[in-house]
């Protein structure tokens, strides 16, 4: 039975504007979903000369009859819109009836279709808008459709075609987007004659997205489910630490079409907030579904943007789907190219700090025996010649800190006020090598520290690996994280100052503290304009050891500011982001406890992988990457 | 150079004198020991180019001369040298044959003539306190310098006097702690100095039981002498802050505090928290003192202290470091807190001339 019906004008006029077939990528996009609606399970295309010779697309699907390759033809002629309510409830591909004939006009287009259950098929030959021929002809079920000199009566659309590459590149784009929703339909792209992917059918989306983007991205994706009454959301989205300059990564499909959605886009930025630095992007494929209802696909005919009803709703959705991914994720698996030195690896991920005075120094503590809690509390040792520290200690060593270590100097050293008796020391189980194929660490709690590097650096032992934190990337998100979750309690302590600073400023920086004073006292500064560059500051958070508040004021200015301006409408994060940052700007060693008690505030940090700039706070180089580098595999 | 000295003179006066020397210095000689052989005496000196450090122990000098010795060796040598007599004999390329007992040396040295020779120095005036008492002023408030060495003036204590009484005060900006002690002997004019905290404690460092120490201090130079060391030091130049400013005129309420009992709750409390961020809560009401402190991670814990305190209920919130901090220091069986209300700067005295001054944390 035929299934074309002809739009009555109500409908089509409800349309917006036709779509433009703008390049030969648009052609294979509207034959690819043609195919897709069509049920097939394996499609094909083939181009030559980036589409401007040919373009082909086969598929195995429902095929048409006699009738229907003829009505294909026709403006308006659909088999996917019956009533005019259909139209709100678009699910499928195609809904105008106007691709086929739009390419048609344009080009020399052949259609071989057949069903299923028909003996023959049908082939229509129409050259330029113009039916030359059709005939019945033996062919396989489903439908083929050649396009041969596209824009070849259009030669003022022709010149605005670009390089042949270019052209190719769209095409392989689009063909990758529009395979994406569907793993478990075969699509292959041939190019002259060259194979330029062929993605077979699979339950899940992986081994495409391994074809696509290679393992490197596709090993740090992580997927994601979601769903509440409105939406539901799946695919993947990258662990943080990966990161692009452009949009071009973020795949989302709505109702299993590519969309480019603001909504989305927000939320996909809210979700991985301070993980991801302003203009960079994290790579996702996100598949939404959500009411047709309340999706408005018409905002742009020849563009893929979407808006929805209820984009607040939209945004949120995705950003919680993220949040929830993100905050069970471990740390990021950094591929360690074996032909970069391990150097060139960190300093890739280090964030620069005050000047370091030494050279590199690796100091191993004594053992990994760390006092039990059954062993009498002794200090612990350490190469620094005082003991390790605690609330205490660590405000009472301006003495042992100006003093250096030498062979018998024991006299000055303040003794804790009291030893904390730590955790007990993680058995660190080594599994063997063998059957170590993942790098991932449960936590942050398990790891075993090793030593410090560069007094930046603590080396940790996991399970299947060695784990390397960046102190004070890490001191940071600890610190941010405490500092937004008091702000909002509003449980933040501000140590007065007994002598208040004045710092200068530009202009545009005072004006800032001026104008937002609020966001610095919900963190626990205390500053007041005193003129058009001078600011006095009266108190800072408790949790601010520097007793230079100015510079702590400054440092966290010039993390501010962009371009020589402060943006007023920073918000509290940015403004907790700097002085965190600012916090931490002093190079401090740290003792084996300190390190041990700044695992364990890793560990309930909600996202502990990075720093609130979005660095990585923690790399692990496993076993697996170790062997290779001593060629033992 | 030759000459013998006792092995455990040579050892106590390397002690003294070496531990300014750094590891990073660019010039080489600063990394050495300079020794100079004069009468019956031997003089060593060290130097970072800010601070000079020179002790005077008795020798048999056989041959008058100066060399230099790098000082991390030959205090390694010496400490572990077994019998009680060291030889050293120099020769013109500075090689120094060391010889103890059996053990035989000879290390490389540097001309003396590398060496920085010493600036010259006019004091203006000269303050004599026994040693003791000084070490005493120096323990009471040194640990309230700033560590961040960013704000100069503040990385040093200030050494003033005025009317034949001596104040010296130390501050990060957030505490402040100074003692007013009359000394031994004045002489000269009155006025303000600040000296390098680093200073500081080399001074600490070579002050004992008995005997005098002299502090002469020029524009912008001191000396510190006792018997047998000298050390010379860079002043920190600028003004220091106006300090008697900010410790309040007057306080509403004065409490007596045991000292002892009182360090024993803040400790034991304090294992209760464990960041940097922590705080510690008095709440002062019905003559009774307790001690709160919360931790998201620990848990909690209180105690208290009787006190006399009828006045309304208090709550202040302080760095438990900070608030510590005198208590440590504090010979004196009791101190005397000084305060007005939960926000402005309470004080405690313990009497001898030691007043420290902290801001308390607030909640906004
Ligand atoms: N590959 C195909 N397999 C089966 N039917 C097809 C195929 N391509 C097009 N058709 C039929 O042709 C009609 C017109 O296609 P088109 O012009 O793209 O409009 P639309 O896709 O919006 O319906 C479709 O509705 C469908 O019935
Ligand atoms: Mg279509």
């Amino acid at each position: 039975m035929s299934r074309i019906n002809v739009l009555p004008e109500s409908i089509s006029n409800k349309i917006a504007a036709g779509e433009v077939i703008e390049r030969p990528a648009s052609v294979v996009k509207e034959l690819v979903e043609n195919s897709i609606d069509s049920g097939a399970t394996r499609i094909s295309v083939n181009i030559e000369q980036g589409g401007v010779k040919l373009i082909s697309v086969t598929d195995n699907g429902s095929g048409m009859d006699q009738d229907d390759a003829i009505m294909c033809f026709e403006p308006h002629a659909t088999s996917k819109i019956a009533k005019d309510e259909d139209i709100f409830n678009i699910l499928s591909f195609g809904f105008r009836g106007e691709a086929i004939p739009s390419i048609a006009s344009i080009s020399r287009f052949t259609l071989r279709t057949r069903t299923h259950d028909a003996l023959e098929g049908t082939e229509v030959y129409v050259q330029g808008g113009r039916m030359i021929k059709e005939q019945p002809m033996g062919c396989a079920p489903g439908t083929e459709i050649i396009i041969r000199d596209l824009f070849f009566n259009t030669p003022a659309r022709k010149k605005f075609l670009r390089a042949q590459s270019t052209e190719e590149k769209h095409i392989q784009e689009s063909l990758m987007m529009l395979s994406l929703p569907y793993p478990q339909i075969t699509f292959e792209l041939f190019m002259d004659g060259r194979r330029v992917f062929s993605s077979a059918a699979h339950d899940t989306l992986t081994p495409r997205l391994k074809t696509y983007f290679g393992s490197e991205l596709a090993d740090n994706l992580l997927p994601v489910s979601f769903s509440d009454s409105e939406i539901s959301i799946d695919g993947f989205i990258a662990r943080h630490g990966f990161s692009r300059n452009s949009r071009r990564e973020q795949r989302v499909f709505v109702n299993g079409r590519p969309v480019e959605a603001l909504a989305v886009y927000n939320g996909i930025r809210d979700g991985y907030g301070s993980l991801v630095d302003k203009g960079r992007f994290p790579p996702v494929v996100l598949f939404l579904r959500v009411d047709p209802q309340m999706v408005d696909v018409n905002v742009h005919p020849a563009k893929r943007e979407v808006r929805f009803r209820k984009s607040r709703n939209i945004t949120n959705a995705v950003c919680e789907a993220i949040r929830m991914v993100l905050r069970n994720s471990s740390a990021p698996t950094v591929s360690v190219d074996s032909s970069l030195s391990l150097k060139n690896i960190l300093d890739g991920v280090r964030i620069d700090y005050a000047p370091r005075e030494e050279n590199l120094t690796f100091e191993f503590h004594e053992g990994h025996d760390e006092p039990r809690e059954n062993q009498p509390v002794r200090p612990v040792p350490s190469f620094r010649g005082f003991p390790a520290s605690s609330v205490f200690a660590r405000q009472s060593q301006n003495e042992a800190e100006t003093i250096k270590a030498i062979p018998d100097d024991t006299g000055e050293n303040t003794p804790p006020v009291h030893a904390e008796s730590p955790d007990q020391t993680p058995s660190a189980a080594v599994p063997p090598p063998d059957n170590v194929n993942m790098i991932e660490f449960t936590g942050f709690g398990d790891l075993q520290i090793l030593g410090f590097l560069d007094r930046t650096y603590i080396l940790c032992v996991a399970a299947n690996g060695m784990v390397i934190i960046d102190q004070h990337a890490a001191h940071e998100r600890v610190m941010y994280e405490k500092l937004l979750k008091a702000a909002e309690d509003k449980s933040i302590l501000s140590q007065q100052l007994l002598l208040p600073v004045t710092v200068e400023l530009s202009r545009s920086e005072a004006a800032f503290i001026e104008k937002r004073r609020e966001l610095f006292e919900s963190l626990g500064f205390d500053v007041e304009a005193l003129g058009d560059t001078t600011v006095m500051v009266n108190a800072i958070p408790a949790s601010m050891h520097q007793n230079n508040a100015g510079t702590v004021i400054k440092d966290m200015l010039s993390d501010l500011v962009e371009d020589g301006r402060v943006n007023k409408d920073l918000d509290l994060a940015a403004v907790a982001r700097a002085s965190c940052i600012a916090a931490v700007k002093a190079h401090d060693r740290l003792t084996f406890e300190e390190a041990r008690s700044l695992l364990r505030q890793m560990a309930r940090c909600e996202l502990p992988y990075s720093c609130p700039h979005g660095r990585p706070t923690v790399i692990n180089v496993s076993y697996k990457e170790l062997e290779k580098r001593f060629g033992r595999r | 150079m030759k000459l013998t000295v006792k092995k455990e003179q040579l050892q106590k006066a390397l002690q003294k004198v070496t531990n300014i020397i750094g590891s990073k210095s660019t010039l080489p000689v600063l990394g050495n020991v300079l020794f100079e052989a004069i009468g019956n005496k031997l003089i060593l000196t060290t130097t970072d180019l800010e601070i000079r450090i020179t002790t005077t122990i008795e020798a048999q000098v056989q041959r008058e001369g100066k060399t230099t010795i790098p000082a991390k060796k030959i205090s390694m040598l010496v400490s572990k040298f077994i019998d009680d007599e060291v030889f050293l004999d120099c020769n013109e390329k500075h090689h120094t044959d060391i010889v103890c007992g059996t053990a035989n040396f000879k290390m490389l040295g540097l001309p003396d003539d590398d060496f920085p020779s010493p600036v010259d120095f006019a004091p203006i005036k000269s303050i004599k306190f026994k040693e003791m008492d000084f070490l005493r002023i120096l323990d009471q408030i040194s640990y309230a310098v700033s560590l961040d060495d960013s704000r100069k003036v503040l990385h040093g204590i200030l050494c003033s006097i005025k009317d034949n009484t001596f104040t010296a005060v130390a501050t990060d900006g957030k505490r402040l702690a100074l003692v007013e002690r009359v000394p031994e002997e004045f002489a000269g004019q009155e006025g303000d100095t600040i000296v390098p905290l680093k200073s500081a404690i080399e001074l600490k460092r070579i002050l004992e039981k008995d005997g005098n120490v002299t502090l002469e201090f020029g524009d912008k130079q001191a000396r510190f002498r006792t018997e047998g060391v000298e050390i010379f030091t860079k002043l920190i130049e600028g003004n220091y802050p106006n300090y008697r400013q900010v410790i309040p005129a007057g306080f509403t309420k004065s409490i007596d505090i045991p000292v002892k009992t009182f360090i024993a709750k803040l400790e034991l409390v304090s294992i209760a928290l464990t960041d940097s961020s922590a705080f510690i809560k008095l709440k002062l009401a019905n003559n009774k003192m307790e001690f709160l402190a919360a931790s998201s991670n620990v848990g909690e814990g209180e105690d208290h202290i009787d006190i006399d305190y009828d006045d309304e209920m208090l709550d202040i919130s302080f760095n438990p470091a900070f608030l510590a901090d005198p208590f440590k220091h504090c010979d004196a069986d009791k101190m005397m807190l000084k305060l007005n209300d939960s926000f402005s700067p309470v004080a405690l005295e313990s009497g001898d001339g030691f007043l420290y001054v902290i801001m308390p944390m607030r909640n906004r």
